[in-house]
């Protein structure tokens, strides 16, 4: 007896260690498709399957829907090794694997039916821009969302909301009070509006989108308040926010392998002086090599204590202040690093930095704009100092404090 | 059967004894530092009981007495002192080097140069004294700088060139022949030089040492190991706990500053620190860089250990895993300098009292930061490792050959 229906399907890897190798298998040849990639402003169809074969969309599914459950860190290593090869693949690829770490909140019949392959990915903005208005059976959402990476390629798409009370029949979209909903609906209800012409990051597509009056069933809504787990790792609402660095990280490292690359080789041109004997080289290299450790180690060491905390059956509740705050600034403080580290070899290499076959042009570009995301702003830094003085965060969402009357510890 | 009936001392030996023990001793090590400053080095009371708390055989195996803890136990326990007080932490940090050296000696020399594993080190293993071969071993003259807590060493470090007839001997590579060479306190004639703005506690003072004869098995080069393998025996396990120094600061520095925010007022406008934006923001910007430099020190120390452990020789590591330990001990001084200051500024005018610990900490952070693993040379070395150039302190980069 043949099961052909398995053979048919393609073997998408389904461990850590064989999604991370097929991600850095294919790392070079998306190198070389950077420059396309940004002229089309998005993935081309034959790279985003590319992704998909490297099994990153499915790197977030639990173990009961046959997926391969990494850990932030382990999801975290694979986005780098894909960002190492194109920053805005990394990026997509972070956004579109949210589709495993959302089916910690869905019915598990609704992630069997909404993911049946688990390798779909998924696009969209979570802040609540839109409004649910709840009908029999679901919500009938209207709204228009930014910054949508991915979406031309995604299999579903995310958006954010506010419930609508039913009886009121103007919705106050100003107001916090109301439930935040999430919604997933199929890309064929939404109407894309493309104003993706940015400096950096170009080939996310990360256009703008509108739902009008699109009927969603319930069992394709979520609440974040609402988690399927009550402790542990998969329990908190930061759970989407955690592998964003690995972006950061692999740009940085892809620029400074680069740098290493040519200085290996290069001479200065009026002494002839090799670079490997250039002081300036070598300060440089050494200096954002130390950058780049710190920013490394801050990130995986404190998912990894985060994932371990959480393992031993608590909630974010149980954490203490500090580990509260922790991965929030290692992530932004990656997000600045990696761009502070591309400026410098930037600097570095000057003139030849900014001809477009160089690709140090493109890394700074596309971390000057990542570094714009709201996972990298000062309200961040308040927001844990503030959390650990007893003041009120201006950013509680990013320390999983869904509820921001009790954002004050 | 009878027992013994007298109490028995027992220094602790093992990682968690020590920690619990150093930090016993915190809270009076903080409140004396003043007094460690105004006499510009350790009472020989605070020196015992770092003693009694097994500070000083951290680093020896347990077949001479030793507690025989890793790198990053070590740096674990270093922070926990300069927490209390940086002059303390530096003199625990470089008071427990004989336990690193041993693994240079063979064992008899281990016995013979250290009474016990509770013996204190000093010294400057850097060459810069002239050592002249005699039958059975060399005789040592010199003048060396920075002896941190050698005013209560029981073991003085000295480096130098070895000479045979008065030619400059050549090791394998073709180098001068860099020893470190071992010799009991009483040799060692003190010059008192150390008036310094920090660290003044750790009376680093310079130290001559004249004709004295070393045996041959009391001296040692750290790419030689002779009775350990392993983790301990590379070139590099002197640095490795140096970053314990700068964190423990900045930590005393954070910690500090929270208790003050979260009470204080501003007085102009009655708003409370805790609500305060530029303190808010402030202290989760230090906190982002103190938690980065911590996490940073402990994952390179712990790569380096488990990579050597798993039966790695020095040469075998890749330059990034060389240097990399090395590098962020760089950045571990510097950091915590930059938290220090940050924070010296929120603080303004509440920092520059004396009762306030603020101002130590950042004269202490000051000094630190010249010592040469804090100084660009390194990052220096680090860059010209990546690149095949040449390293201008090449023991940074574990080269002693």
């Amino acid at each position: 007896m043949t099961n052909t229906s398995t053979a048919r399907l393609p073997r998408v890897p389904d461990t850590a260690a064989s999604v991370l190798a097929a991600a850095e298998a294919i790392a070079l040849h998306l190198r070389d498709r950077s420059p396309e990639i940004e002229e089309s402003r998005r993935l081309p169809a034959d790279v985003v399957e590319l992704v998909r074969a490297t099994g990153v969309f499915r790197m977030g599914f639990g173990a009961e829907f046959g997926g391969p459950a990494l850990t932030a860190a382990e999801q975290t290593r694979v986005l780098a090794a894909l960002a190492y090869g194109d920053t805005s693949v990394g990026w997509c690829a972070m956004v579109g694997m949210d589709s495993g770490l959302f089916a910690n909140y869905l019915r598990p019949d609704a992630v069997r039916e909404l993911f049946p392959t688990l390798n779909e990915s998924i696009a969209g903005m979570l802040a609540p821009a839109g409004t649910a208005v709840p009908v029999p059976g679901g919500y009938r959402v209207t709204g228009r969302w930014s910054f949508a990476s991915g979406i031309t390629h995604a299999d579903w798409v995310f958006a954010g909301t506010r419930v609508a009370d039913p009886a009121d029949a103007e919705p106050r979209v100003a107001s916090d009070q109301r439930q935040w909903k999430v919604v997933l609906v199929p890309p064929s209800e939404v109407e894309l509006v493309d104003r993706w012409d940015t400096t950096g990051l170009r080939g996310t597509a990360s256009l703008d989108y509108t739902l009008t009056d699109v009927f969603v069933p319930r069992h394709r809504t979520f609440d974040f308040n609402e988690p399927r787990w009550r402790t542990g790792p998969l329990s908190t609402p930061d759970l989407q926010m955690r592998k964003m660095p690995g972006v950061a990280l692999g740009a940085a490292r892809a620029a400074l392998d680069h740098a290493r690359e040519i200085a290996q080789s290069k001479q200065d041109k009026a002494t002839g002086r090799p670079w490997a004997q250039d002081y300036r080289v070598q300060y440089t290299l050494g200096d954002c090599e130390a950058r780049y450790l710190a920013m490394h180690h801050g990130v995986y060491r404190s998912l990894d204590h985060r994932w371990n905390r959480l393992s031993e059956g608590i909630g974010q509740e149980d954490l203490t202040a500090d580990e509260r705050v922790e991965t929030a600034l290692a992530r932004l403080h990656a997000f600045r690093t990696a761009r502070d580290i591309v400026r410098t070899l930037y600097d570095l290499h000057a003139t030849l930095s900014v001809f477009r076959p160089s690709p140090f042009d493109r890394w700074l570009r596309d971390l000057d704009t990542m570094c714009q995301h709201f996972m990298a702003q000062d309200q961040i830094v308040q927001s844990a100092g503030a959390f650990l003085l007893g003041g009120i965060p201006h950013n509680p969402l990013v320390l999983g404090i869904l509820d921001p009357s009790r954002s004050r510890r | 059967m009878t027992t013994v009936d007298h109490p028995v001392t027992t220094v602790p030996d093992t990682a968690t004894d020590i920690l619990a023990a150093v930090r016993a001793l915190a809270p009076s090590l903080r409140e004396r530092a003043t007094e460690f400053e105004q006499q510009r080095r350790l009472p020989r009371d605070v020196v015992e009981q770092l003693r009694a708390a097994g500070v000083f055989r951290m680093g020896f195996a347990r077949e001479f007495g030793g507690a025989d803890l890793t790198s990053m136990e070590q740096t674990q326990i270093i922070e926990v002192l300069a927490h209390a007080d940086p002059s303390v932490g530096w003199c625990g940090m470089i008071g427990m080097d004989g336990g690193l050296y041993s693994a240079f000696l063979e064992p008899a020399a281990v016995r013979a140069v250290f009474p016990n594993a509770d013996a204190i080190t000093a010294g400057f293993v850097s060459p810069i004294g002239r050592a002249d071969r005699v039958p059975g071993g060399y005789r040592l003259t010199g003048r060396w700088p920075l002896g941190s807590g050698i005013t209560h060493a029981d073991v003085v470090s000295a480096g130098a060139l070895t000479y045979t007839d008065g030619e400059q001997d050549c090791n394998a590579n073709g180098n001068p022949n860099w020893l470190v060479m071992l010799v009991p306190s009483a040799q060692v004639e003190l010059i008192d030089t150390w008036y310094t703005t920090g660290l003044a506690g750790s009376g680093s003072q310079d130290y001559t040492i004249t004709d004295v004869f070393v045996p041959e098995e009391h001296t040692f080069n750290f790419s030689r190991p002779k009775c350990r393998s392993g983790a301990m025996a590379a070139p590099d396990t002197l640095m490795r706990k140096m970053a314990g120094v700068p964190l423990g600061t900045a930590r005393a520095a954070l910690d500090f500053t929270r208790e003050i925010a979260a009470a204080k007022h501003n007085k102009a406008t009655g708003e409370r620190w805790a609500d305060d934006y530029r303190v808010q923001f402030t202290l989760g910007r230090c906190e982002m860089e103190y938690l980065t430099l911590r996490h940073a020190v402990y994952g390179s120390l712990e790569h380096k250990w488990r990579t050597l452990e798993a039966g790695a020789t020095y040469d075998d590591l890749t330059a990034d895993e060389r240097v990399g330990s090395v590098l962020i001990a760089l950045n571990a001084f510097r950091g915590a300098l930059s938290i220090v200051r940050s924070l010296y500024d929120l603080l303004a005018t509440g920092s520059i009292y004396k009762p306030s610990p603020m101002d130590r900490w950042l004269r202490d952070l000051n000094t630190m930061c010249q010592h040469v693993m804090a100084q660009d040379v390194i990052m220096q070395s680090a860059g010209a490792s990546f690149l095949g150039g040449e390293p201008r302190f090449p023991f940074a980069v574990g080269v002693t050959e």
